[in-house]
């Protein structure tokens, strides 16, 4: 009696595909691959809630995102000193329709 | 409206800012002043380096095609590199996309942008709607 009022919450596979907004069969195909835990109840698939946050926790940006996002950070800043700005109408091509 | 002072470059940009008898010189002037007073990050990316150095080369001289590049590294202007996953995403886009006069190096060049953060293009031709991306106008 007492381990069952400490039994963790347990979900289907249709509660879990509601959950996560996708269909059921997705959610077997997760379970397959292994990147779902879940458990047998008799002959029947359940899902603890606790194996279903951490599956969520999934989603949250990978390691080679957040190094691409950094990459942003730093960048130059332009100013009138730039080089550039020496090339400024150095050229006229001859076709001058272009 | 606030925005972001990131701006991305083409190669129109690059060659009306150089040619000057291109029909668009001035307005390519005008924005080159106005991002360096406005102190904007300026990105680009090797492929429309290439392009802008084949333009330079073809029409105008290959000695200043040359200065360009020389001058394109040594410059405060931010060049991106794309890696596989960058290529990959832009071949993605150019395959899905409806319009057939979408180029391989627009679809990299709006992949990049976007992935940059950078909001606004600096163009002066035909800019498709990718991404949400803008072309970038002078505030007046």
């Amino acid at each position: 009696m007492h381990n069952i009022a400490y039994m963790e919450n347990l979900l289907n596979v249709n509660q879990v595909a509601f959950i996560l907004k996708v269909h059921p069969l997705t959610v077997r195909r997760y379970i397959k691959e292994g990147r779902l835990k879940a458990v047998r109840a008799g002959g029947n698939i359940r899902i603890k809630e606790s194996q279903l946050v951490e599956f969520n926790k999934d989603f949250s940006q990978t390691p080679k995102e957040a190094v691409v996002r950094s990459k942003l950070v730093v960048s130059k800043r332009f100013s009138l000193n730039d080089p550039l700005f020496r090339l400024r109408g150095r050229g006229a091509s001859i076709n001058l329709s272009s | 409206m606030a925005s972001s002072k990131k701006v991305y470059l083409t190669d129109s940009a690059f060659y009306a800012f150089i040619n000057r008898v291109h029909t668009r010189h001035n307005y390519a002037q005008a924005f080159f002043r106005y991002f360096a007073q406005e102190e904007y990050a300026l990105f680009t990316d090797t492929e429309t380096i290439t392009q802008a150095y084949n333009q330079i080369y073809k029409e105008v001289s290959p000695a200043l095609a040359k200065d360009f590049l020389r001058t394109i590294f040594i410059s405060d202007i931010n060049i991106i590199y794309p890696d596989e996953s960058d290529i990959k995403a832009a071949l993605k886009t150019l395959v899905n996309y409806q319009s057939l006069d979408l180029t391989f190096s627009q679809a990299l060049m709006a992949v990049l942008a976007n992935r940059r953060g950078v909001p606004q293009i600096a163009t002066f031709d035909y800019l498709h709607p990718l991404f949400g991306l803008n072309t970038f106008f002078l505030p007046i």
